[in-house]
């Protein structure tokens, strides 16, 4: 950043539009920069007027000067400690009375600020009329009526902008209180201090202000009777205790369906495109172990990576637009205090339907929640929503388990078994968030205020920002590990302990010649595998799996679906040596005819099928997962903590399962 | 008779008279709700809590745990 531009702040309470204005404003000249230590992501661009450049920064929106969430601290961080030259104030013109209570602490630093009136139109047709010359002369400062939303009165804020390079306004509160500090010292002060702790004087400081301010909105502001719009009445239906619900638990079931299905065919194009682009390599380099390198192991661990793109920009898109309209504040509000009895909130509820579909955008999608505990409580539990890859395996081993054709009643057994799954699902991440609440108390004196926005239409550019933002997060993060694991295992399969894999190599070449038929390789395949590393792992994990009813060809394949737990299916069909487009009926039926050598009896019985389900329902088989939650949480503690506890649980629960049904 | 927010039912106004918890009192005042605004309740979720509560500026969600701090004088 060059240090001649001057750099200015877009500041304002939440839900005030800064971030259209914004947009608006800034266009595609756009850098995020994570605050260190936080989750807070900080927005900055370039804008030019009259050929001048300044750098423009949208700060988290605050309704204090003292901080009282991660959002605030960096908003105050950023107004109190950096050298701004200027201060955009966008305020809602709906809700002016509380906007201007964080407007006047700012005003009062000492730094030029100006005021964006915004949404000015919406204020009109609820009877809000604002004189704006009279309110200008009130504060002191240039006030500019717009509309994001029509994206009227922007050009005046952009010329009103060099204007405003000196400080012209009267101070709002100038000395504070009888001890004759000057207000920017009395913030410094405070800020010092201990927060648990409150001064009296900051209920004396916010008591006249909030009176001053009434003072200015009566002759600034008149509200004239206006009739309830439809939206207003909508907004009753949709926050009523039963037909809110009804409708909530309907706008659930479409954004999983669609993450669920509208994903579907872009997520095969990409594995499509990977398949084909491996091929060609595959072609072109010379064989041996590099092109093997390049193709199973980056190729692939690039796919498993993109692949999650489509089910991430469309959860995503729908949670923007629940919080463009507003509408998220409303499921909030509604199920808040169902989830509370499990230490998780109101703001819980999307991520945890976002994570029937996926985990990974979804714990990202926690972030929305405010309170740290509530949110590393959500986080923990999102892994045990039945994700979309567990579908492949749920779908194999109930196959196995069920015939095709059984019924109970009207509904077919399969459907019902795969029913529970989700069920269990849902019930295990509402028991787990109970027990984590054992352990992280939500801290004492936070309280739960919630502002509601007005319901309004949604605003389509910051939608697709953020959208464009959050895949390139995705994917510049967690990418990175989720390609270092994917790496590791193909390393792991493709080596074994000294000259093994080479030996069998050896042996079918003198056995069958250089060209090996399909079947002859699979089996070979198969053979490599058990020689691999990875083979060797699955061995020696085996007395510890065993009391789960596992042998160690499950445990590679428990191994190897570490990476992702649709990775069951194709390991099996490996070990078993079949082709990889037979992982269906072939799969099922060779898995049936399996056999225990030293007892003859089946492998796959009943306890087997029953606690293989159970484990890939609790335990953490998702590398990505645990790389989005490190990213997250940016505690190793807390990731190893998670990923140990729901092993651990599997692990019990698999057993006594298996033991008592045996 | 000064009672407790919590206390009113949906669609009844009140007057803010204090609020017992100085941190919830400040958090309140920041957000416009001084001691003699008008408020009402507007929403109730499932149960009745939380509860949304709305002044001239604004409309706020609050919970149980919060609205029984806050004393009010209901309104005729």
């Amino acid at each position: 950043m060059e240090a001649d531009t001057p750099r200015i702040l877009l500041a304002g309470n939440p839900n005030c539009g800064k971030t259209s204005i914004f947009n608006i404003l800034a266009g595609l000249n756009q850098k995020v920069t994570n605050i260190p230590g936080t989750t807070v992501e900080k927005v900055s661009g370039t804008i030019k007027v009259n050929n001048k450049s300044y750098t423009l920064v949208d700060l988290p929106g605050a309704y204090s000067l003292f901080p009282k969430s991660e959002d605030e601290l960096v908003a105050a961080n950023e107004i109190l400690n950096a050298k701004n030259d200027m201060i955009v104030f966008v305020a809602d013109a709906t809700r002016l009375e509380s906007n201007l209570f964080y407007f006047s602490q700012i005003a009062d630093l000492g730094i030029p600020i100006m005021l964006a009136l915004n949404m000015v139109d919406l204020a009109q047709s609820k009877g809000i009329q604002i004189d704006i010359d009279a309110l200008s002369q009130r504060l002191g400062v240039l006030v500019v009526p717009i509309s994001a939303l029509k994206s009227t009165g922007i050009d005046t804020l952009k010329n009103t902008i060099h204007k405003v390079v000196f400080p012209n306004q009267t101070p709002f509160y100038a000395s504070f209180d009888n001890s004759g500090i000057a207000y920017p010292e009395f913030v410094e002060q405070q800020m010092l201090s201990n927060q648990e702790h409150l001064d009296e004087n900051r209920k004396i400081d916010a008591g006249k202000r909030q009176r001053m301010i009434a003072e200015i909105i009566k002759t600034s502001v008149t509200r004239l009777p206006y009739k309830k719009r439809l939206v207003e009445k909508l907004d009753q239906l949709l926050i009523h205790p039963i037909w809110g619900i009804v409708i909530m638990l309907a706008v659930m079931t479409v954004i999983f369906q669609s993450v669920f299905m509208l994903a579907e065919l872009p997520m095969q194009g990409i594995e499509w495109i990977f398949i084909k682009v491996g091929g060609f390599i595959k072609n072109a380099l010379a064989p041996g172990f590099f092109n093997d390198m390049v193709v199973e192991g980056i190729i692939s661990g690039l796919a498993g990576v993109v692949v999650f793109v489509p089910q991430i920009v469309i959860l995503f898109f729908f949670i923007g637009l629940l919080e463009e309209t507003g509408y998220i504040t409303r499921i909030s509000f509604l199920s808040d205090h169902f989830m509370r009895k499990f230490g998780l909130s109101g703001k819980s509820v999307i991520p945890m339907t976002g994570g029937l579909a996926c985990a990974i955008p979804s714990i990202m999608a926690a972030r929305t929640i405010e309170n740290r505990a509530e949110r590393l409580a959500t986080i923990f539990i999102i892994p045990l929503m039945t994700c979309s890859a567990r579908l492949p395996v749920y779908t194999l081993l109930i196959s196995m388990l069920v015939p095709e054709d059984s019924y109970v009643w009207l509904f077919n057994t399969r459907g019902l078994v795969l029913m529970g799954m989700y069920l269990l699902g849902f019930v295990s991440a509402l028991l787990f968030a109970l027990i984590f609440r054992l352990f992280i108390k939500a801290k004492a004196n936070h309280f739960f205020v919630l502002e509601m926005p007005e319901l309004r239409p949604p605003r389509w550019r910051p939608l697709f920002y953020m959208l464009y933002r959050k895949s390139m997060m995705f994917l510049s993060g967690a990418g990175k590990v989720i390609l270092i694991v994917s790496l590791i295992l193909f390393l792991l399969k493709s080596f074994g302990p000294a000259g093994q894999m080479q030996q069998i190599k050896e042996q079918y070449a003198t056995e069958y010649g250089n060209s090996l038929s399909p079947e002859i390789e699979q089996q070979q395949n198969a053979e490599l595998l058990e020689a691999s590393w990875i083979g060797k792992i699955g061995k020696i994990i085996e007395p510890a799996i065993k009391p789960l009813g596992y042998d160690w060809k499950i445990g590679i394949a428990l191994t190897t679906s570490f990476a992702a737990r649709e990775v069951f299916v194709g390991t099996m069909s490996a070990i078993y040596g079949l082709a990889d487009d037979d992982e269906g009926v072939g799969l099922r039926e060779m898995l049936q005819k399996q056999k225990d050598p030293t007892t003859g009896l089946s492998i796959y019985t009943f306890p087997v099928l029953i606690s293989l389900l159970l484990f890939y329902a609790i335990a953490l088989q998702c590398a990505s997962t645990v790389a989005v939650v490190y990213k997250e949480t940016k505690s190793i503690k807390y990731t190893l903590i998670q990923l140990v506890s729901m092993y651990g649980a599997a692990y019990f629960v698999c057993m006594a399962a298996y033991n008592l049904l045996s | 008779m000064a009672k407790a927010l919590c206390e009113l039912k949906k669609g009844e106004k009140a007057t803010l008279k204090c609020v017992n918890n100085p941190q919830l009192e400040l958090k309140m005042l920041e957000f416009g709700f001084v001691k003699g605004t008008t408020l009402t309740v507007t929403g109730c979720a499932p149960f009745g809590d939380p509860a949304i509560i709305e002044c001239t500026c604004t409309k706020l969600i609050l919970r149980k745990s919060e609205t029984s701090q806050i004393m009010v004088e209901p309104q005729v």
